[in-house]
């Protein structure tokens, strides 16, 4: 039964011509809002096409098994009585038949692509890409892009606290240590107005406060520096230097007295 | 691109058809449904009665179509006298060479297309001698029988008024017929037309001959080889038990003759139509003629005014 095989394949085909097509349409859609997100959030591109051609994939095999012989029937009354007649009449291999099959190959070739669609579905469907297009272009012109800080959870918690609420409940660091170590001696914080008398003695590890003198005013002339200004040792410190460095400094003086 | 080749032959049959009913419109004026259920009879191989009051050119449209397809017409005008031998034929005696022999002399009913007028006028034996020819498609004389030449196809008329002095066909008999046509009186334009054309010339139109005997033959096996869908075998199954069930409308319903006939139609209608397939819109338009002569009207519904063509249709909608 050739015939009836070659209506079937031109049935089979039929019906993936319509499918791939609506499939098709769908994944340029898809792959436009996925190449418009790719490009605000600025990441490759190639996640925009593997997630395309995998929904692609999914959605042409949902369609081919959602358009059945009864949708094509329902959305093309014309081909209904003739569609449902072959199916009953497979094995028929008269004149009749046969010119009957002959039609249904014919007729099946009007239905394909046009009857299947909605046009104005799929004028929708091609002013949605369109307008997906401009909006890459556009995206991708101006480099714009969606700002990381976006991602910051604390951002939104900022943005959606209330005024003077305490925050980051779950970022409050946990100090090991003690307040006091922390923050001083606590009777410290009860000095307030009180005056302080403390002394400082380098040598002695105590400060004379007593003997300090109220500061002086003094004028500084341009190229001279007040003798008083220097800084003295309060110990004579022994360095522990190696004795390569030492007979480098004694050199060093020995040289500076000659000059 | 040129149609596929057994397509092409149906569209090739569908031109036929075409131009048959274009040369019988030479001389027919309108009545295009009641060309297309004469055809449709011819292509079942069957009979039809023809319902239709007098002057409506139903001899003249029988013997155009026989003219058109070459094949024999003979017109039978029956009357409460008629004998069944004046229709099927009778031995005579003759001499030949000397010798006296009897030969068989043939009836009208030795045609291919035979006009049975006012079927009803005629006595029962009669009708029943015309019928059992339809039906066996020959006849037997004395102890000879004699087949009748095919394609074989009667057309009796019935007149729906003036019934007195007439035999009414009994139910049984009327359901032989495949079709039962009405003929209705032409539009007033068509009306015109036909004063035109008859009063300004004394000779009906000469009509060309464009069907041989074969191709007829031909064209009926293929009417039977139209494929049908078995969804639409039980819609017309169903159609016809729901004329034997509606008890509310109809007193008797059809037998399952009927539902043979009304596929068989279908097949040819679409077939004339240049389809390769029957489709319910087929059945549809055939199962008014196919039905309105099998099923008999309740009291209540011919109280109600109804027509069996209102029954029939109430009927379609279900379907």
């Amino acid at each position: 039964m050739v015939s009836v095989q070659r209506l079937f394949a031109e049935l089979y085909y039929e019906v993936f011509k319509i499918s791939f097509l609506q499939a098709f349409i769908d994944s340029i859609i898809f792959f436009m809002v996925a190449l418009n997100i790719t490009t605000l959030l600025d990441i490759s591109f190639y996640f925009a096409l593997f997630t395309t051609i995998a929904f692609l994939a999914i959605d042409l095999t949902y369609r081919m098994k959602k358009t059945t012989l009864n949708q094509i029937e329902e959305k093309n009354p014309n081909v209904r009585d003739i569609l449902r007649t072959a199916k009953d009449n497979l094995n028929g291999t008269n004149f009749m038949v046969l010119a009957m099959f002959e039609e249904l190959i014919e007729r099946m070739k009007t239905v394909s692509a046009g009857t299947l669609l909605n046009n104005k579905e799929l004028f929708l469907k091609v002013a949605t890409v369109c307008i997906l297009s401009f909006s890459v272009i556009f995206l991708s012109a101006n480099a714009i892009h969606v700002p990381k800080s976006l991602f910051d959870p604390d951002t939104y918690y900022q943005f959606f606290s209330k005024p003077g609420q305490d925050h980051m409940d779950f970022y409050s660091v946990e100090f090991n240590e003690s307040d006091e170590l922390i923050y001083g001696d606590a009777s410290l914080t009860q000095l307030g107005n009180k005056t302080l008398d403390i002394r400082v003695n380098p040598s002695m590890n105590e400060v004379g406060f007593q003997e300090i003198k109220p500061p002086e005013e003094k004028e500084f002339e341009r190229g001279t520096f007040p003798s008083e200004v220097a800084a003295v040792t309060d110990i004579s410190s022994e360095e522990k230097l190696p004795k390569e460095s030492k007979l480098a400094i004694a050199y060093n003086m020995k040289l500076k007295e000659i000059s | 691109m040129a149609a596929p080749m057994h397509l092409q032959q149906v569209h090739n049959i569908k031109g036929m058809f075409d131009s048959l009913k274009t040369e019988i419109a030479k001389v027919i004026v309108g009545q295009d449904e009641v060309i297309d259920q004469i055809v449709v009879a011819i292509m079942c191989d069957a009979n039809a009665l023809l319902e239709s009051y007098p002057g409506l050119g139903k001899t003249l449209m029988v013997k155009t179509l026989a003219q058109i397809m070459d094949l024999k017409f003979a017109r039978i005008q029956s009357t409460p006298d008629l004998m069944p031998s004046d229709i099927t034929g009778t031995y005579v005696l003759e001499e030949k060479k000397g010798e006296k022999q009897f030969r068989f002399q043939q009836g009208p009913i030795f045609a291919n297309i035979v006009l049975a007028d006012e079927i009803n006028r005629a006595t029962p034996k009669t009708q029943a001698a015309l019928l059992e020819a339809m039906q066996e498609k020959q006849v037997t004389a004395g102890n000879t029988t004699f087949p009748l030449e095919l394609p074989f196809f009667v057309l009796a008329t019935q007149n729906p008024i003036d019934q007195e002095g007439t035999y009414p066909l009994p139910e049984a008999q009327t359901d032989r017929f495949l079709l039962k046509i009405k003929v209705d009186y032409p539009a007033e334009k068509e009306e015109l037309d036909i004063v035109e054309r008859y009063t300004a010339q004394d000779k009906v139109p000469a009509v060309r001959k464009f069907m041989a005997r074969d191709s007829l033959l031909n064209l009926q096996k293929y009417c039977r080889q139209v494929p049908i869908s078995d969804d639409l075998k039980k819609k017309v199954v169903s159609l016809v038990n729901r004329t034997r069930t509606n008890k509310d409308l109809i007193e008797y319903g059809a037998s399952p003759r009927a539902s043979i006939g009304l596929v068989l139609a279908a097949k040819a209608y679409a077939i004339i139509n240049g389809r390769t397939f029957v489709s319910l819109d087929d059945v549809k338009k055939m199962a008014y003629p196919v039905l309105r002569h099998r099923i008999i009207l309740s009291f209540k519904a011919e109280r109600e005014g109804r027509t069996t063509d209102d029954v029939i249709t109430q009927l379609l909608e279900k379907v």
